[in-house]
């Protein structure tokens, strides 16, 4: 199986590239494909990272290929990592609005390549932002199935971790998902968690000491006045000590907030993530994991079945995702849900997304 | 062969170079598209044309196509249907009887000795003669398909 990396000499597209090789997810007979943009730094650049690569992993590299057109993107699974990215340090404003202005021709022009050149079954990752645009303007060219956000696994992992370390345990014995919109609109779906060797009483009577007895109406106010609370910490180790104060879904959505304003960038987090679904598809089993998918009517919020870009619990298996996984969420779930699907759809629209 | 799956024969321009013949075989093998026949072509100057013969829907075998040109050992790669008239083949044979030889239509080229003949023409038309040829006890030592012209 073949992957392409689009936007791969990016900070995320280096760590994605390593990372694939590095774990072994391509054999030696496929073909990693380094993709850059004809006029731009990336267009020379992408020839470097592939003999960098090479250099790197010899031993166990895939066929490496460079292509610098969209028309060129050739493979089974495209990662999306094109794109402005969002800045990073200490008062940096994140104006999506003008990052998808940037990035919507972007993806509207790989997502037009692919609809005519592919070969009609690539799976999308996409991983740049906005994830729900690109989701969208992807998803509407290429088949709904087709196309996966990677944000809410990254948030689904964060979630976990947070879980995890709060109890002294390591993430892996930790399941649970979390929906919605990628980032400070996440929805922590804390019906969802599992903890591995527990019943359910034990479990449950854990969840509850952990989250205490909040619900999600109170969770973005949580978030915005954590976030106020951090940013008035005199230096970053304290403002680092200061999260661990917050509940597990608080600290999910403000740790990498303050890894971005600190100056540092969560590039090896987001390639760890996408290099987990690409896994998932080159796998050929299906897999329950959180992404970012236009639905048309497989769940219902606020009592109508729902269309448009949302995070969701997914079987993902070699040819896209297949069903929605989410089953029975609490009603403070579903409630948070339903905002933030209305609130995505109305970005996408206004960022010049929606049926064509 | 059902009426999705098509014969293919593809081209391939390709650099003389160890790993070669292993990469493009990965690109079929990975798809769990089987070469119908491999043969290659001329050889010179570092670059060798290889005739590969394989089966399968028109939209896969342009992945197969994509693919095959974005390896590094990779020139050119051109796909033709089987049934294109302009594909010419040649065989070689011995122990042909002289009147089925007449009766075949395609151009018969006999070496000094006799005992072995050459056939070219469209390959519908070779594989056709060879496949007579055979029945009747001779021996068809080679048949390679060329480009088309």
């Amino acid at each position: 199986m073949d992957v392409a990396i689009v936007g791969a000499t990016g900070d995320v597209g280096r760590a994605i590239c390593g990372s694939l090789i590095e774990r072994g997810e391509l054999g030696a007979s496929s073909r990693l494909q380094l993709v850059g943009r004809t006029g731009g730094s990336s267009g020379a650049a992408v020839h470097g990272l592939r003999v960098d690569l090479i250099d790197a992993f010899d031993e166990r590299a895939p066929h490496i290929d460079v292509a610098t057109s969209p028309e060129d993107v050739v493979a089974d699974v495209v990662v999306m990592t094109a794109g402005r990215t969002v800045p990073t340090g200490t008062g940096h404003v994140i104006d999506r609005d003008r990052l998808a202005a940037d990035n919507r021709k972007v993806f509207e022009e790989y997502a037009d390549a692919l609809a005519a050149h592919g070969s009609g079954h690539e799976v999308v990752i996409v991983v740049s932002n906005p994830v729900e645009l690109a989701v969208e303007v992807f998803a509407r060219r290429l088949g709904r199935h087709r196309v996966i956000g990677m944000g809410a696994w990254l948030d689904t992992l964060r979630f976990r971790r947070e879980i995890a370390a709060t109890l002294g345990i390591r993430r892996h014995r930790v399941s649970g998902f979390v929906a919605g919109q990628h980032g400070d609109m996440m929805v922590p779906l804390w019906s969802s968690v599992r903890l591995r060797g527990l019943d359910p009483d034990e479990r449950a009577e854990i969840v509850d000491r952990l989250r205490g007895d909040r619900t999600l109406a109170s969770f973005r106010s949580e978030v915005a006045t954590a976030k106020q609370r951090i940013a008035s910490t005199p230096d970053v180790a304290s403002a680092f000590a200061a999260i661990d104060a917050y509940p597990p879904d608080v600290q999910a959505v403000i740790r990498p907030y303050l890894t971005h304003q600190s100056g540092a960038k969560t590039a090896n987090g987001t390639a760890n993530a996408t290099v987990d679904l690409v896994r998932t598809v080159l796998d050929g089993r299906d897999i329950v994991v959180a992404g970012q998918v236009l639905l048309d009517g497989e769940i219902e919020l606020g009592g109508t079945p729902w269309t448009g870009v949302l995070g969701v619990p997914v079987a993902v298996g070699p040819d896209g995702w297949t069903r929605v996984m989410l089953d029975d969420p609490a009603p403070d779930e579903s409630r948070a849900l339903w905002e933030v699907a209305q609130t995505i759809n109305e970005s996408v629209v206004a960022w010049g997304g929606g049926a064509r | 062969m059902s009426t999705l799956t098509q014969r293919w024969f593809a081209f391939v321009q390709v650099e003389d170079r160890s790993g070669a013949s292993a990469a493009i075989a990965g690109v079929f093998s990975e798809r769990g598209v089987s070469f119908g026949s491999i043969s290659t072509l001329d050889v010179h100057g570092g670059v060798g044309t290889l005739c590969i013969e394989f089966s399968a829907s028109e939209r896969l075998a342009q992945v197969l196509v994509r693919t095959l040109a974005r390896l590094a050992v990779v020139r050119v790669v051109d796909l033709v249907h089987a049934d294109d008239a302009r594909v010419r083949a040649v065989a070689v044979v011995s122990d042909a009887r002289d009147d089925l030889l007449l009766e075949a239509a395609v151009g018969v080229h006999h070496d000094e000795a006799g005992a072995t003949v050459i056939l070219t023409g469209p390959v519908a038309d070779v594989r056709a003669a060879v496949a007579s040829l055979r029945v009747d006890g001779a021996t068809v030592e080679a048949l390679t398909v060329l480009p088309p012209r």
